[in-house]
């Protein structure tokens, strides 16, 4: 538990899709964040009319702000953000809403993510980055072979293993990790134990990540109400207050300029983060923390100040990062084993523990968590908290 | 994947001086006429001395920041495997390129050497700095 100093908004409402890998019947992005608007807006004990305020982010990927309140019915709008983002952008537009209704400039702020990144756009498969073929900051690498996450994740994770001596077994402690916890959560879609055998002998993508160190891609949507702490004692659920965040940009569209790919976003905004709630990371009950590849996870508890650098491997092994050690890191699994909801799914899981309605995979107590979004240079961290 | 595999860049007023440099074996890239700072990938004005920006051959070798070896074949421009590196050009610090590396598909560490050459992108008449690896000993 933190300081006790005041919010800056609250989460009322939580709602979802199924998360699937299946291609048999895909759905559209809209189609998917209706539902899971809907689900939101329901949970918090609203009506769609109530919702005036409207927040997303994507890639070119996804429904708009202009498609989704028309598509549940809701009434007008007078405030809206689209936000052209990566993973990033689960932090922005949370942040924004949580700082919007904060303001007034609306009441009840709906936000959410959907994507076909199964069936549709793919990341991994270059398809989700085709606009950006003649991109400046792209069309060099482009040349070069080099053009999806994977490959810019595992050129940074080279990097820190000449640095730090971080091994395939320190990743896969991560993996593993994770793969245990989406074990006990019936919405993840990979919950078979994952054995560090199976782990080493799993398919390399782009050396030294393997297919288990990548992100699950699938179709689905996920979506939040977020209010004012006082409009949310009046809700039908327990408030979950965000106590506010922390964000950081410090380069442009080219992640090859950043200085140390040993680190990440995390390590600009620790000290800013910890000091403004007066925590340190041993006051975190669950670090859901955007994992869109085993390294960025390692690299961005490692920036928080969860280990030293170059330990993780061994945090991860000694149990310190689930339950019963030191912080349950993504209780869900994560993007790597529940599914990539491009980090929009974090936040469900951090409201639903400090709810109490984590149901086989609550943590005890849970009370206080930070959410993070982002990879590489850019990227923020939320506090929430229970409300008491 | 179509739009991928056909991948060809569009020079512009900004990318051009790369590419046709590329194709007479140079690498070119912007660089400051004041302060001398690199700029890569080219803006059009120095982002310190917001003077414009001037194309200027730099040194055809350099250190390999990182690297990782390509065996998932998200591109289809090249056969998988096949090893891409971030090179800073004339020795540490310098500007950083992406390259793929000649001469090996397996792991090229950190601080490893390399000289730049020019070789054709698949599909066209454009030309592409690779890494060849030599034989010299580790910088760092």
């Amino acid at each position: 538990m933190s300081d006790g100093g005041q919010a800056i908004a609250a989460v009322v409402g939580i709602g979802r899709t199924a998360y699937t890998r299946d291609p048999a019947g895909p759905r559209s992005p809209l189609s998917l964040a209706a539902e899971a608007s809907r689900a939101a807006v329901a949970d918090a004990g609203l009506d769609v009319a109530d919702i005036d305020g409207v927040a997303s982010y994507s890639m070119n990927d996804s429904a708009t702000f202009g498609q989704v309140p028309y598509a549940i019915g809701a009434g007008e709008l007078t405030w809206n953000l689209d936000v052209y983002a990566g993973g990033t952008g689960s932090f922005t537009s949370v942040h924004a809403a949580a700082m919007a209704v904060s303001s007034g400039v609306c009441r009840y702020a709906l936000v959410y993510r959907s994507l076909c990144g199964r069936s549709g756009l793919r990341y991994s498969q270059g398809s989700g980055m085709a606009s950006l073929l003649n991109h400046p900051d792209q069309v060099f690498d482009f040349a070069s072979g080099y053009a999806v996450p994977p490959q810019w994740f595992a050129m940074w994770a080279r990097r820190h293993q000449a640095r730090y001596g971080t091994t395939p077994e320190d990743l896969g402690a991560l993996a593993i990790t994770l793969r245990a916890h989406a074990g006990r959560n019936p919405h993840a879609v990979m919950r078979d134990p994952l054995t560090l055998e199976a782990y080493l002998g799993s398919r390399m993508v782009s050396d030294p990540l393997r297919v288990y160190d990548c992100s699950l891609e699938v179709d689905g949507a996920c979506a939040l109400v977020v209010t004012t702490p006082e409009r949310a004692r009046d809700l039908a659920q327990p408030a979950v207050l965000i106590r506010g965040g922390e964000f950081t940009w410090n380069s442009g569209g080219s992640w090859n300029n950043w200085p140390d790919f040993t680190e990440m976003y995390t390590a600009k905004i620790a000290d800013r983060f910890w000091n403004r709630f007066g925590l340190r990371p041993a006051d975190v009950d669950v670090a859901c923390v955007y994992d869109c590849f085993t390294y960025t996870l390692l690299v961005s508890l490692e920036g928080l100040g969860f280990y030293k650098p170059g330990e993780g491997g061994d945090y991860f092994r000694d149990g310190r990062a689930g339950y019963g050690g030191d912080v349950v890191v993504n209780p869900h699994g994560g993007l790597l084993s529940e599914g990539y909801i491009h980090g929009f799914n974090h936040h469900y899981e951090a409201v639903a523990q400090l709810r109490g309605q984590a149901g086989e995979r609550q943590v005890d107590g849970a009370s206080t968590a930070v959410v993070t979004a982002g990879g590489g240079p850019y990227g923020g961290a939320l506090l929430l908290e229970a409300a008491r | 994947m179509s739009d991928l595999s056909a991948f060809q860049p569009v020079p512009d007023a900004l990318t051009g001086p790369f590419w046709d440099g590329a194709r007479g074996g140079r690498l070119i890239l912007a660089r400051c006429p004041r302060c001398r700072a690199w700029q890569h990938p080219p803006l059009e004005m120095c982002r310190a001395c917001a003077v414009p920006l001037q194309p200027e051959a730099a040194p055809l070798w350099g250190v390999v920041y990182s690297g990782t070896v390509m065996r998932h074949p998200a591109v289809p421009l090249y056969p998988t495997p096949y090893t891409v590196v971030i090179v800073e050009v004339g020795g540490v610090g310098g500007p950083r390129i992406v390259t793929r590396v000649v001469g090996t598909d397996g792991d090229v560490a950190p601080g490893t050497r390399v000289d730049i050459a020019m070789r054709p992108l698949p599909g066209g008449d454009f030309m592409v700095p690779v890494a060849l690896v030599s034989t010299r000993e580790e910088v760092r």
